[in-house]
C-alpha cells in the first residue's frame, strides 16, 4: 500500500464515495469466461456442497452435491462443464516460428479462463484439485477418470492463479481493488460492500450507505466459498436432516435454496466483470494472455502425453523452479504496471521508488573511460524533484515514454524543499552526432522515471534426479497413484 | 592438504584448530559451523580455504555478496601472501581496484580463466552460472543467510561442503506468496544451513564457542536474547576493552550522558519523547547523527587487546544501523548536508550490515516511533545484528512506549503445521533487550 | 469479594458473570492492546448480549454443522475403546499399547459431579499428581479432565479433551481437532488457535503441579494435535511445540495484574448493566450504555470481528467519530500520529496548521494530494 492509496482511502472515507484509481486493466478478462460460485459443507475438508457456474449471466447451471455419501455424481457433472469449456478452446491453433533458442511451437488460440469471487474460492479450488487429481487409479469408470482429469485442471487453473499477472483464474475482488479504493478497510473487503462502494444501487445516497445496507446481517450474502453460521443453522441443517429420512424431496429442497441463496452473489459478479471489462486492457495484458495460452497449449500436451499429476507436495527442485518463476513473473508484472499505468507511477512516486522531476541540467559531452580504454558517450542530466526520492546510487531507471532507455543513478542532493538526482544515460540516448531526444532532453523538460526491469538469465536448476545430497538426494519416483486422499464414502 | 608454499601459522583459536584438524579427514558430505557475531567465522573460511586447496583442484568459496567477496579476498591473500587467490564475478559487478591491483589475485568473470587459482571467491549467484565442472571441495560462508534454492543450483558440482555461519542474524526472504511450501524441508526460502541439517541429521555440527569482537559487557545479554541454545562468552577482559571521552563537556546534553555512560557500561538507551512517527523521524534520525558527532567532538580514544595504545575514534570507527533503508538513505544524505565531521561513517541497514564490524554501533530501534509491532520489526535477526557489531559500545535511539508495544503486541501468529517455533523468538528476544536497556536508559 | 471483584460486578451489575475459558483465554493474545475487552471479559460482562441491545449483533459463530462434524471427529477418535486414540498416541508419543490405564472423568463420575467442574476438577487433580508422584500407573490417559486456571484472581475451569501421561513422567496435552491436515498443511490461523487454548491446559497443569511442590517442567510444551486426515475423517495427530503460546499466554494473564489500574480511570457510576426486566429484556437506554462503553478505551483492528462480538459496535463507533482505525491498519501506519480523517483531511487541504509532530506527514500526504491532483487534470 502506497501513501497515495492511503490518502485516498482517507478521501473515500470523507465523502462516502468509492475513488477511481487505475484506468487501465492489467488482466486480460475474456469474452466467454467460465464463472463459478462454489460453496462448501461445513465440516469436511473441500468437500463441495454446489457450484454455480456458466459462461452467461442468463443462464447459471447449478451443481449441488448431497449433504451425505458420495460427491461423484455431482463432481461427474461438474467434470464435464469445466472439461467441456477447457475442450472448447482445443480447436484452432497458431504456429510460432521457430527462433534461435527454440523450434517451433504450436499455440492455440484462445485459453479458457475461469472466474471466482475471492481469493478463499481460489483456494477451495486449490484443495479441491489437489484431492481430486491424486484419486486412486484403481476405479478406470468414465466418471472416475472424468473426475482425476478435472482435479488436473483445476490445478493447472490453481496453480496459475499463483503467478503474479496470470489472467487463467480470476479473483474479482482482488481485480476490482486495483481499480477502486473504498472507504472501508481492505480487511473488509468482500464482493457485496466493494460493490456497494463502487456501484451504490439506486436509492442509496451514496457508497457507504449502500454498504451498510450490503452488510446488514439480514440482507448480508457472503461470496463463499463458505456458508455463515446463521445459514447453517437455520436452513441448511434441517434440511441435512430431512436429507437422511428422505433423500428426494429433500434434495430437491436444497436445490431451491441454494439457487435462491447464490442469485444475488452470481448476479454482482457479472456486474463487477462488466464493470471491468468495460475498462481498457493494457498492451502487456494482452502479451501475457498470449503466455497463458502457451501455459495452456503445453499443459495439454501433458496431458495428452505423460499425464502424471503433480504430487500432492512439491519436491526440492519443483519448489525452487516455481518459486523462482513467481518472482520473476512478480517483477515483470510490477515493471509493466509502472510502465503501462500512470496511477502506479503515481503511486511509486509517493513511495519514493520513482522520480519525477524537472530537467536542469545536461552534461550531453559526458564520456566515461569504456572496456579498452574506450571513451563512451554517456550523457548526463540533473533532475530538481518534490519527491520523496528512494533511489540507492547504481539503480537504473527507464522511462514509459522510451522504454530501452535506461538512465543510472548516479547521485543524490537533498536541498531544503527540492532534491537534485545525477543521472547518467547509459542506454537508448542514440550516438553524439544523432541523439535520441526522447532520451536525452533539454533542460526544463519534465522527466518520470521508474525501475528498470531486470532481466536475469537465471541458470538452471539440476533435473530431478540430480537433486543434491544437501537436499536429500533425487526424491522416490511420483507415480501419480492415489494417495489415500479419497473421500469416505 | 596444503597449499603451496604454505607459510601460515596454525591458528591460534582452538575450536577453530579442532575444526581444521576434522576436515582433513571427513568422511561425511560435509560439516556445519555455527558462528556467533565476531567469533572468527571468516578467520574460519579463509584458513579452510587455505587448507582444502589442491594443486590442480582449487577450493570453491560461495559469499553472498560482492562486498563479502571482496573482503573474504582480502582475508585470503592477508592470510597467505603466497596463495593464489581467484575472484570470480559477474561482467555486471565493478570489482574494486584495490583487489584489481593486489599480486596474486586474478579477476575472471569466467572460472576457465582461473585455472591457477587455489582458493576461487564468489557469490552464490555468480557460482550458479558455473556448470560442468566438478570439484571437491566448497565453503559456503553465511550459510545461513544464503536461500535453499540458491544452494540447490550449485551442491552438485562439489564432493564435500564445509557450511560456516551466524544463526542469529536475518533468515532469507521472498516477497512472494510462499505458503505452498509450509512446513517442508526442502522449502525453497529456508537457509542453506537449515536443509542441510534437515536432511542430514548425522551431519557433524561444531560452534564457535568465543566471540573476539562483541565486549564482556555484551556477551551475556547478546548470547542470551538470541542465541539460547548455543552460548558463548567473550574473548577479551573488560580491561582489555576501553572507551574513554578526553575532552569534558562544557554542558552536559542528554547525548553527553548518553555517551558517557555508553563509555562506562558498553550500553545505552537514549530516550526521545513518545511520539508516533511516519517511516522518517527527523530528529530521531539528527540525534542518532548527533551523537556520533559527540563522539568525535569529545575526543573518544578506545584500547583494546590489539590497539593497547589508547586509539583515537574516527568516523571509520562508528556504524549506524537502521531497520529501513529509507531511513538509512535519509541519514547518508542529512550527514552530506549537516554533519561534514562524519564523512566516512557506515550508515546501512541490518541486512546490509551483516558481517560488518565497528568499535561503536548506533542504532535507530526498529519499534522507534510506531503504534504497533510487525513480524518485519520484530524480527530477532534484525535486532541481534543491529546490537552485535560492535567492539566497545552500542547505543540505542528510540522513542519512548517501545515497551508498550511489545506488551500490547497479539501472541497470535499464524503456525505452519510440522515447524517449530523460531528460536529465539523476536518478541521475547525485543523484551530481554529491551529490559537490559532499561537499566540504561538515558531521557533526552 | 475482594475490592476488585466489587469493582468489576458494580461495572457488570446483578447478572450472572460469564466464566472465562479457554477460548476467551486465547482472545488475551489476540489483541491485548484493547483495554475494553480486557475489562469486560474481566467483569464476565455478556459481549453478545451488549452489542446485541447496542443493535450491532455480532455473527452467529458456531455452526450446528460444524459441531457435529466435530463430535463425530471426536468419538471417532475416542471410540471403539479409544483404539484410534491410543494407535495415535504411540506414534506420536512412544506411549506404549498394551497397558495404557484409561481415565474417563465422565465415566466416573456421577451426574451431578459432571455438572459441577468443582468436584471433577477435584478428581483429576487426585489422578494427576497420584500419576506425577508415582501412585499411579504410569502412561495415564485422562479423557474430559477438568483442570483449573487462576485469571486475575478468579479459578476458571478448563476442560481439555485428553491428558496423556508418558511413561518417562511427561504430561501432554492432546487435542482434538476437526478442522483436516492435508498432505500435511493445516490452516495456520486454526492451529495457532489449538496451541494457545493448549496452552492455557499446560499452564493450568503446571500450576497442579508446582502447588504440590512437584516440578512443572513434567508438563511438555510439546502438544498432540489430532485431525482428520487428508479428506477422509481418520485421524492423523501431529506434535508440535506449544511454546510460544504459553509464554504469551502467561505473560498476558500476568498483564491483567494492571486490572486496578485501569478501573481506576472509569468515573463512579460507570456500568455496562443492560437492566434486564423481568422476561430479560434490556431496559437500559441505549444512549446511556453506549456513553458508558465509550469510557473503556477499545483498540479496534480490522482483525476484531474474528474473535470478538463488540467488533461491529467498536468499529461504527470508530467510524462516527471520524477515527481511522476502521481504515485498517495500512492507512493507521501510513498517517501515524494523525488520528482522525478530519484532521487528516483538514492538515492535507491547508485549513488547519500541522504541530511539529505532524510536519513530516503533512508534507508528504500534500506532495500526494498534488500529484494525484495532477494526473487528474491529465487524465481529464
Amino acid at each position: 500500500m502506497s501513501l497515495l492509496a492511503s490518502l485516498l482511502r482517507l478521501r473515500a472515507d470523507a465523502s462516502g464515495h468509492a475513488i477511481r484509481t487505475s484506468h487501465v486493466r492489467h488482466l486480460h478478462l475474456s469474452d466467454q469466461p467460465l464463472m463459478m460460485l462454489p460453496l462448501k459443507r461445513t465440516g469436511p475438508a473441500a468437500r463441495p456442497l454446489a457450484v454455480m457456474l456458466g459462461t452467461s449471466p442468463l443462464r447459471p447451471r447449478l451443481l449441488i452435491a448431497p449433504p451425505s455419501g458420495s460427491t461423484a455424481t455431482m463432481l461427474t457433472a461438474l467434470a464435464k462443464a469445466v472439461i467441456g469449456h477447457v475442450a472448447s478452446h482445443h480447436r484452432a491453433k497458431e504456429y510460432l516460428p521457430a527462433t534461435a533458442t527454440r523450434p517451433e511451437r504450436a499455440r492455440y488460440l484462445d485459453a479458457p479462463q475461469l472466474v471466482v469471487p475471492n481469493q478463499q474460492a481460489v483456494r477451495f479450488l486449490r484443495t479441491l484439485a489437489s484431492g481430486l487429481r491424486l484419486r486412486r487409479l484403481d476405479d478406470q469408470s468414465p466418471s472416475a477418470n472424468s473426475i482425476r482429469l478435472l482435479g488436473q485442471w483445476l490445478t493447472h487453473f490453481t496453480d496459475r492463479a499463483q503467478i503474479p499477472g496470470s489472467a487463467a483464474l480470476v479473483s474479482l475482488t482482488d481485480l476490482l481493488v486495483m481499480h477502486w479504493i473504498t472507504g472501508q478497510s481492505p480487511q473488509d473487503d468482500d464482493l457485496a460492500t466493494l460493490l456497494a462502494w463502487i456501484y451504490p444501487p439506486f436509492g442509496s445516497t451514496d457508497g457507504r450507505d449502500a454498504a451498510r445496507h450490503a452488510e446488514a446481517p439480514d440482507t448480508y450474502r457472503g461470496a463463499g466459498p463458505d456458508t455463515d453460521a446463521a445459514f447453517d443453522n437455520e436452513k441448511l441443517t434441517p434440511l441435512v436432516d430431512a436429507y437422511a429420512r428422505d433423500p428426494t424431496p429433500a434434495l430437491q429442497e436444497l436445490e431451491k435454496l441454494l439457487a435462491a441463496y447464490l442469485q444475488p452473489t452470481w448476479d454482482r459478479l457479472w456486474q463487477a466483470y462488466a464493470l471491468l471489462q468495460a475498462i481498457p486492457p493494457t498492451a502487456s495484458a494482452g502479451r501475457r494472455w498470449a503466455a497463458e495460452r502457451a501455459e495452456f497449449t503445453d499443459h495439454t500436451t501433458h496431458l495428452d502425453q505423460d499425464g502424471r499429476p503433480r504430487p500432492a507436495r512439491d519436491q526440492a527442485v519443483s519448489a525452487a523452479i516455481s518459486l523462482e518463476r513467481r518472482e520473476a513473473a512478480r517483477a515483470a508484472f510490477n515493471a509493466d504496471r509502472a510502465l503501462e499505468d500512470p496511477f502506479v507511477r503515481v503511486e511509486l512516486r509517493t513511495t519514493g521508488d520513482a522520480v519525477g522531476g524537472t530537467v536542469i541540467a545536461v552534461d550531453d559531452q559526458h564520456t566515461i573511460c569504456g572496456p579498452g580504454g574506450r571513451d563512451m558517450w554517456r550523457p548526463r542530466i540533473t533532475l530538481s524533484t518534490q519527491d520523496p526520492v528512494h533511489l540507492e546510487p547504481g539503480r537504473l531507471l527507464t522511462s514509459h515514454l522510451h522504454r530501452t532507455a535506461r538512465y543510472q543513478v548516479r547521485g543524490l542532493i537533498a536541498g531544503p524543499v527540492d532534491t537534485l538526482v545525477e543521472l547518467e544515460i547509459t542506454a537508448g540516448m542514440g550516438t553524439v552526432d544523432r541523439p535520441n531526444h526522447t532520451v536525452l532532453p533539454s533542460a526544463g523538460a519534465f522527466l518520470v522515471l521508474t525501475a528498470a526491469p531486470e532481466h536475469f538469465r537465471m541458470p538452471a536448476f539440476p533435473s530431478r534426479d540430480q537433486t543434491p545430497w544437501t537436499h536429500g538426494g533425487p526424491p522416490p519416483e511420483h507415480l501419480g497413484d492415489g494417495d489415500g486422499s479419497q473421500e469416505e464414502q | 592438504m596444503t597449499c603451496p608454499n604454505h607459510q601460515q601459522e596454525p591458528s591460534a583459536d582452538p575450536a577453530t584448530r579442532t575444526i581444521l584438524d576434522q576436515l582433513a579427514t571427513l568422511t561425511h558430505h560435509g560439516m556445519v559451523v555455527d558462528a556467533p557475531p565476531g567469533a572468527g567465522k571468516t578467520t574460519l573460511v579463509a584458513e579452510a580455504a587455505c587448507a582444502l586447496a589442491h594443486p590442480g583442484a582449487p577450493c570453491a568459496v560461495f559469499t553472498q555478496t560482492n562486498a563479502q567477496a571482496d573482503e573474504l579476498v582480502r582475508r585470503l591473500t592477508r592470510l597467505d601472501p603466497h596463495l593464489s587467490v581467484a575472484r570470480l564475478a559477474s561482467s555486471q559487478y565493478a570489482v574494486p581496484d584495490s583487489l584489481l591491483t593486489r599480486p596474486r589475485v586474478q579477476v575472471s568473470t569466467r572460472v576457465q580463466n582461473l585455472t591457477t587459482a587455489h582458493v576461487i571467491v564468489g557469490t552464490a549467484m555468480k557460482w550458479a552460472t558455473v556448470t560442468d565442472r566438478h570439484w571437491p571441495w566448497a565453503i559456503v560462508d553465511e550459510a545461513y543467510q544464503m536461500r535453499s534454492s540458491t544452494l540447490l543450483r550449485t551442491a552438485g558440482h562439489f564432493d564435500q561442503i564445509l557450511f560456516v555461519g551466524d544463526p542469529g542474524q536475518l533468515d532469507p526472504f521472498s516477497q512472494t506468496d510462499t505458503s505452498d511450501w509450509r512446513g517442508l524441508p526442502h522449502h525453497p526460502v529456508t537457509s542453506a544451513a537449515a536443509v542441510v541439517l534437515d536432511h542430514n541429521p548425522d551431519l557433524p555440527v561444531h560452534s564457535l564457542p568465543v566471540s573476539w569482537r562483541l565486549p564482556p559487557s555484551a556477551v551475556p545479554l547478546i548470547s542470551k536474547a538470541f542465541y539460547p541454545s548455543t552460548t558463548f562468552r567473550a574473548g577479551t577482559t573488560q580491561a582489555q576493552r576501553t572507551l574513554a571521552l578526553t575532552i569534558r563537556a562544557i554542558k552536559r546534553t542528554p547525548l553527553d550522558e548518553a555517551i558517557e555512560h555508553a563509555a562506562h557500561t558498553g550500553w545505552a538507551l537514549l530516550e526521545l519523547p513518545a511520539r508516533y512517527t511516519h517511516r522518517i523521524d527527523l530528529e530521531a534520525l539528527h540525534t542518532v547523527l548527533g551523537l556520533a558527532e559527540r563522539l568525535l567532538l569529545r575526543g573518544a580514544t578506545t584500547t583494546c587487546e590489539r590497539d593497547p595504545e589508547s586509539k583515537t575514534l574516527t568516523a571509520a570507527d562508528i556504524a549506524i544501523g537502521t531497520a529501513h533503508s529509507l531511513q538509512a538513505e535519509h541519514l547518508r544524505s542529512l550527514q552530506a548536508q549537516h554533519y561534514p565531521r562524519l564523512h566516512g561513517i557506515t550508515i546501512d541497514t541490518a541486512n546490509r550490515l551483516q558481517g560488518h564490524e565497528c568499535a561503536v554501533t548506533l542504532v535507530l530501534h526498529p519499534l522507534s516511533g510506531r503504534m504497533d509491532a510487525s513480524a518485519f520489526h520484530l524480527e530477532a535477526g534484525r535486532l541481534c545484528v543491529l546490537t552485535s557489531r560492535h567492539r566497545h559500545a552500542c547505543i540505542v535511539v528510540a522513542r519512548a512506549g517501545i515497551t508498550d508495544i511489545l506488551d500490547t503486541h497479539p501472541g497470535d501468529e499464524p503456525v505452519d503445521l510440522g515447524t517449530p517455533p523460531k528460536s529465539p523468538d523476536g518478541w521475547e528476544a525485543n523484551h530481554i533487550v529491551l529490559e537490559h536497556l532499561a537499566d540504561h536508559t538515558i531521557r533526552s | 469479594m475482594n475490592s476488585l471483584d466489587t469493582r468489576l460486578g458494580t461495572l457488570r451489575g446483578p447478572a450472572r458473570p460469564l466464566p472465562h475459558s479457554a477460548r476467551t483465554l486465547a482472545a488475551l493474545t489476540a489483541n491485548p492492546a484493547c483495554d475494553r475487552r480486557s475489562v469486560i471479559d474481566a467483569a464476565g460482562i455478556d459481549k453478545d448480549a451488549l452489542a446485541t441491545h447496542l443493535g450491532t449483533p455480532g455473527p452467529v459463530r458456531k455452526s450446528q454443522l460444524a459441531l457435529r462434524f466435530g463430535l463425530a471427529f471426536e468419538d471417532r477418535v475416542l471410540g471403539r475403546d479409544h483404539a484410534e486414540l491410543v494407535r495415535l498416541l504411540r506414534e506420536t508419543l512412544g506411549l506404549d499399547l498394551a497397558d495404557v490405564a484409561y481415565e474417563d472423568l465422565n465415566r466416573v463420575a456421577t451426574d451431578q459431579e459432571r455438572s459441577t467442574p468443582t468436584l471433577r476438577h477435584i478428581r483429576t487433580r487426585s489422578l494427576i499428581i497420584s500419576a506425577a508422584t508415582g501412585l499411579a500407573p504410569p502412561r495415564t490417559v485422562l479423557n474430559h479432565p477438568v483442570l483449573r486456571l487462576p485469571v486475575a484472581g478468579h479459578p476458571v475451569y478448563l476442560e481439555p479433551d485428553v491428558l496423556a501421561f508418558h511413561h518417562d513422567g511427561t504430561f501432554h496435552v492432546v487435542e482434538i481437532k476437526s478442522f483436516p491436515v492435508i498432505h500435511g498443511q493445516a490452516d495456520p490461523v486454526s492451529v495457532n488457535a489449538a496451541l494457545t487454548q493448549a496452552a492455557a491446559y499446560i499452564l493450568a497443569l503446571r500450576d497442579i503441579l508446582a502447588d504440590e511442590g512437584l516440578s512443572p517442567e513434567c508438563v511438555s510444551d510439546d502438544i498432540v494435535l489430532i485431525n482428520p486426515l487428508n479428506f477422509t475423517q481418520r485421524p492423523t495427530a501431529t506434535r508440535q511445540s506449544a511454546r510460544r503460546q504459553v509464554n504469551s499466554l502467561r505473560f498476558h494473564l500476568d498483564r491483567l495484574r494492571r486490572l486496578p489500574e485501569l478501573l481506576d480511570h472509569l468515573p463512579t457510576g460507570t456500568s455496562l448493566d443492560l437492566a434486564p426486566d423481568p422476561e430479560g429484556k434490556p431496559t437500559r437506554p441505549r444512549r446511556d450504555l453506549a456513553a458508558s462503553l465509550a469510557r473503556l478505551p477499545a483498540h479496534y483492528t480490522p482483525r476484531c470481528r474474528h474473535h470478538c462480538d463488540l467488533a461491529v459496535y467498536c468499529r461504527d463507533e470508530a467510524r462516527s467519530r471520524n477515527r481511522t482505525e476502521a481504515l485498517g491498519t495500512a492507512v493507521r501506519e501510513d498517517i501515524a500520529g494523525i488520528t482522525t480523517t478530519t484532521t487528516a483531511l483538514a492538515l492535507v487541504d491547508g485549513h488547519i496548521h500541522p504541530s511539529d509532530a505532524q510536519e513530516d506527514i503533512t508534507r508528504a500526504l500534500r506532495h500526494a494530494q498534488r500529484l494525484y491532483d495532477d494526473l487528474q487534470a491529465g487524465s481529464a
